[in-house]
């Protein structure tokens, strides 16, 4: 099963919601988190490969600018039009309340230098959003119909 | 194979792409006001249809024609959905036809006006004025997406 955290961002908020899912965040601490305000990753616009949790399951953060919804909502669609099932691939939305200041923030520090300077401050907006995308994680997990059911032994 | 013509409100270039696709409008001849607005989803989406893939009909080598309004994210769109489609294996049944570049300002202001604005008896006329002189446009790009539908089908026989 692939799992796909979506936020404005591939490589800030969604990237954390991964991260606490797959059990490598307990803490606001992100300058060391792999993958990190990654700009040749976002700039491909393909879901980012995060890792694969205890079951096997793959994992991925994707960036999709303003619109989270929209995209959760054609991504669904067309996994049904695929013939897969939610078995196959669920794909869960991440939102932060500092949403637009952050994709502000990330669109202005589109090059590498800019970003040097922004990504600072998208982590610290992100430090104060911390419990609130923990307790999104701790939603998705109680909620899906998920990856016990694939468990590896 | 799924092919999805996709453009800003999934309304007018992409409906035209996919009823040139179908048939529904031949390609040899400049539609009229009144072909445009008998298409079905041509000028009648709302907001709520973002982001919904909308089937409009089946083909004669069987590819499933479908629409889609993305907004503002070009060709981020294709990227989205074709990565969804490789991570479930399925990147051979689709086929994503990026409508935008053939908008011009008619279409944009027009249908701006009659989606975005509702004022569909000021909007109407324009957009459609606008999709006709982007029609020729519209056959050249139905026409490429066709021959890689065609080309991708033909490499399934092979």
């Amino acid at each position: 099963m692939k799992i796909i955290f979506v936020g404005s961002t591939g490589v800030h908020h969604s990237l954390i919601a991964a991260n606490i899912y797959l059990e490598k965040l307990d803490q606001a601490d992100y300058q060391n988190l792999n993958l990190w305000g990654d700009l040749d990753k976002e700039a491909l616009g393909f879901p980012i490969f995060v890792n694969n949790d205890r079951w096997g399951n793959s994992v991925y953060s994707l960036g999709v600018g303003a619109d989270v919804l929209m995209v959760v909502k054609s991504i669904k669609q067309l996994v049904k039009m695929l013939n897969c099932s939610e078995r196959d691939l669920i794909v869960t939305p991440v939102f932060i309340k500092r949403e637009r200041l952050v994709l502000l923030l990330h669109t202005v520090g589109c090059n590498k230098f800019l970003n040097q300077i922004f990504l600072p401050i998208i982590g610290y907006l992100l430090k104060k959003e911390f419990a609130f995308i923990r307790q999104q994680v701790r939603e998705f997990k109680s909620g899906a119909d998920l990856p016990k059911c694939h468990f590896r032994h | 194979m799924k092919i999805i013509y996709h453009c800003f409100g999934g309304s007018h270039s992409s409906v035209t792409a996919a009823a040139l696709h179908l048939g529904l409008l031949n390609k040899d001849s400049l539609p009229t006001w009144e072909d445009l607005i008998m298409l079905p989803y041509y000028d009648k989406t709302s907001d709520a249809d973002f982001g919904s893939i909308r089937y409009m009909g089946t083909d004669e080598f069987g590819h499933e024609v479908y629409v889609l309004g993305k907004k503002s994210l070009g060709d981020r769109y294709s990227s989205i959905l074709m990565g969804v489609a490789q991570l479930l294996q399925r990147q051979d049944q689709l086929l994503l036809v990026n409508c935008t570049g053939v908008l011009n300002w008619s279409m944009k202001l027009g249908g701006f006006t009659s989606r975005r604005m509702r004022l569909v008896s000021i909007g109407r006329p324009v957009v459609s004025w606008g999709t006709q002189q982007a029609f020729r446009q519209l056959v050249n790009l139905v026409e490429t997406a066709r021959l890689r539908a065609t080309q991708s089908l033909q490499g399934h026989i092979n």
